[in-house]
């Protein structure tokens, strides 16, 4: 049975589109086919953590929503990028970028879209690419698309940072999402100063939330100087990091 | 005259609002009287910087957009308790703070998606607003990157002598802020400064600023280094004021000390921006 992964922030800046990366790589690592979708329409970023630019990418997620591809013909396998990095990857990785043109932004902003188109666009990349799993990496807040996306998803994560500014949107979050009756509802809490003891922040937020914590994910400096360059888990696979993403990788798809 | 400086990124989380409100802070501690507009009206969070709870709240940016109340109702006094502050880093004349917060009511910020609003309601009364709570400084807190949220923040670069944009060292940081300066330039911003955070420690600072100077031809004044204690802090106190010896309180007070000195108008007519 194929499973449809949400990772989703209420404010920007807290690691989803690094998050989700990583897991898609954990996850093909493993041998599954794996799809990844970016919804932030807005401000688009998924791409860079494959190493693309605007001159590799020809179709979007903006084009099939405009009717002018198949969602399939928007697909990109990117399976070879994470080969450079890890040789005899045993998965595929195919992305839906969302355009990264400030026209099509713009335009799309706009006019508006159809929000059924991802829903239906969703089940035809599960069943044309064969995928294990389809990873959705959302644009924050709660919006129209971010809503459908909680509502169709098997698993969700909720990403969110210890911060105050952070507290008060990702506990509506989680409501939403208990009334979406997401099946696998994951907190996971993300650059977590090293000052802090883990363990009691993942009780404090677990009690808090009324929610499981799913990975607490310390601030880390490899992962900065990376900036957004490449994927963590693969270039430091012994890292103690990766360990931790690793079982957030077997919670999610759980 | 009010001196308007404007805090924008490129990229969300980077530390606009912490930085901004430090800035605050430290402007006050020195005797200005400082007005913080939290213009950021889909995810703002400075009140937490003040420890205004979301309950303490009534009229904010929101509303005042919404067309729900006059813009002074939207303002309102943060002034941290100076006797707290330990003597050796008062000055004798302290100031004071003041906060038009955006909507932490999740209704409030649908109801500007949904209804839209004009932008220049705002714009329009900052001045006005200056000159009666006096403000010597009126900081502007924007939403990140350039996009619908974000013409309040291009709207009041129309009003502001001084761009300040905050990056990381990450490639979204990039393109996005050469976006913003161009945008900037453009709008003929007399003054724009970059100021890098959260950098790892890995990075040589010194090359990091000559780069980032030549790259976006403006310059650098100041670079943070990632650090745990403010990072633990998580936004729920004013860093500067709790540790008024620590390293990273003198970046800020470089980075107030320089808005302070560059700001300088007439010397803006005189440089032509770019």
């Amino acid at each position: 049975m194929s499973k449809i992964i949400s990772i989703h922030s209420f404010r920007g800046g807290t690691g989803k589109s690094n998050t989700t990366a990583n897991i898609t790589a954990l996850l093909a690592q493993r041998g599954l086919r794996v799809g990844v979708v970016d919804t932030d329409i807005q401000s688009p970023g998924i791409h860079v953590l494959f190493g693309l630019d605007e001159e590799h990418i020809s179709r979007s997620l903006n084009d099939y929503l405009w009717g002018k591809c198949e969602i399939k013909d928007a697909a990109m396998d990117v399976t070879s990028i994470l080969q450079q990095f890890k040789p005899g990857l045993k998965g595929q990785v195919f992305l839906i970028p969302s355009s990264i043109k400030a026209g099509e932004i713009a335009k799309i902003l706009r006019e508006g879209y159809d929000v059924g188109l991802l829903n239906d666009g969703f089940q035809q990349l599960l069943e044309d690419l064969q995928l294990d799993v389809l990873m959705i990496d959302t644009h924050p807040g709660l919006n129209e698309e971010t809503l459908l996306s909680i509502a169709i998803s098997d698993a969700l994560a909720i990403i969110m940072r210890p911060d105050n500014q952070d507290y008060q949107g990702t506990s509506v979050t989680v409501e939403v999402a208990r009334k979406l009756e997401v099946p696998n509802l994951l907190l996971v809490v993300n650059k977590v100063p090293p000052v802090f003891d883990f363990d009691h922040v993942q009780q404090k937020i677990e009690q808090t939330y009324n929610c499981r914590v799913g990975a607490i994910l310390p601030h880390s400096d490899e992962m900065m100087v990376l900036s957004s360059s490449g994927i963590f888990v693969l270039k430091y696979p012994d890292h103690p990091m990766t360990a931790r993403l690793e079982r957030l990788a077997s919670l999610l798809i759980a | 005259m009010v001196e308007c400086v404007v805090f924008h990124s490129a990229r969300a989380g980077i530390g606009k609002s912490t930085l901004a409100a430090n800035t605050a802070a430290l402007l006050a501690r020195r005797g200005q009287r400082v007005g913080l507009l939290d213009a950021n009206v889909q995810e703002g969070g400075l009140t937490s910087f003040f420890g205004l709870g979301a309950k303490a709240i009534g009229c904010t940016l929101n509303d005042f957009l919404l067309e729900r109340c006059e813009g002074m109702d939207a303002w309102y006094d943060v002034t941290p308790n100076w006797q707290l502050a330990p003597a050796s880093v008062m000055l004798p004349q302290a100031g004071s703070i003041w906060l038009m917060p955006a909507s932490p009511r999740l209704r409030d910020r649908a109801a500007l998606l949904q209804t839209g609003f004009r932008i220049e309601r705002i714009t329009d009364d900052l001045i006005a607003t200056a000159e009666s709570l006096q403000l010597d400084t009126l900081l502007i807190d924007t939403h990140a990157g350039i996009q619908e949220e974000s013409m309040l923040a291009m709207h009041s670069l129309a009003v502001a002598q001084t761009l300040v944009l905050v990056l990381g060292l990450d490639q979204p940081d990039y393109a996005g802020t050469a976006v913003a300066v161009d945008i900037a330039e453009t709008l003929r911003v007399p003054q724009i400064v970059q100021v890098v955070n959260q950098i790892s420690m890995l990075f040589d600072p010194v090359r990091v600023k000559q780069e980032l100077a030549q790259t976006y031809r403006h310059p650098v004044l100041a670079l943070f280094p990632y650090h745990p204690e403010l990072a633990a802090l998580g936004s729920a106190d004013l860093f500067v004021l709790r540790y008024p010896k620590h390293a990273i309180t003198r970046v800020f007070e470089h980075l107030a000390e320089a808005l302070l000195t560059h700001v300088d108008p007439l010397q803006s007519i005189e440089q032509p921006p770019g």
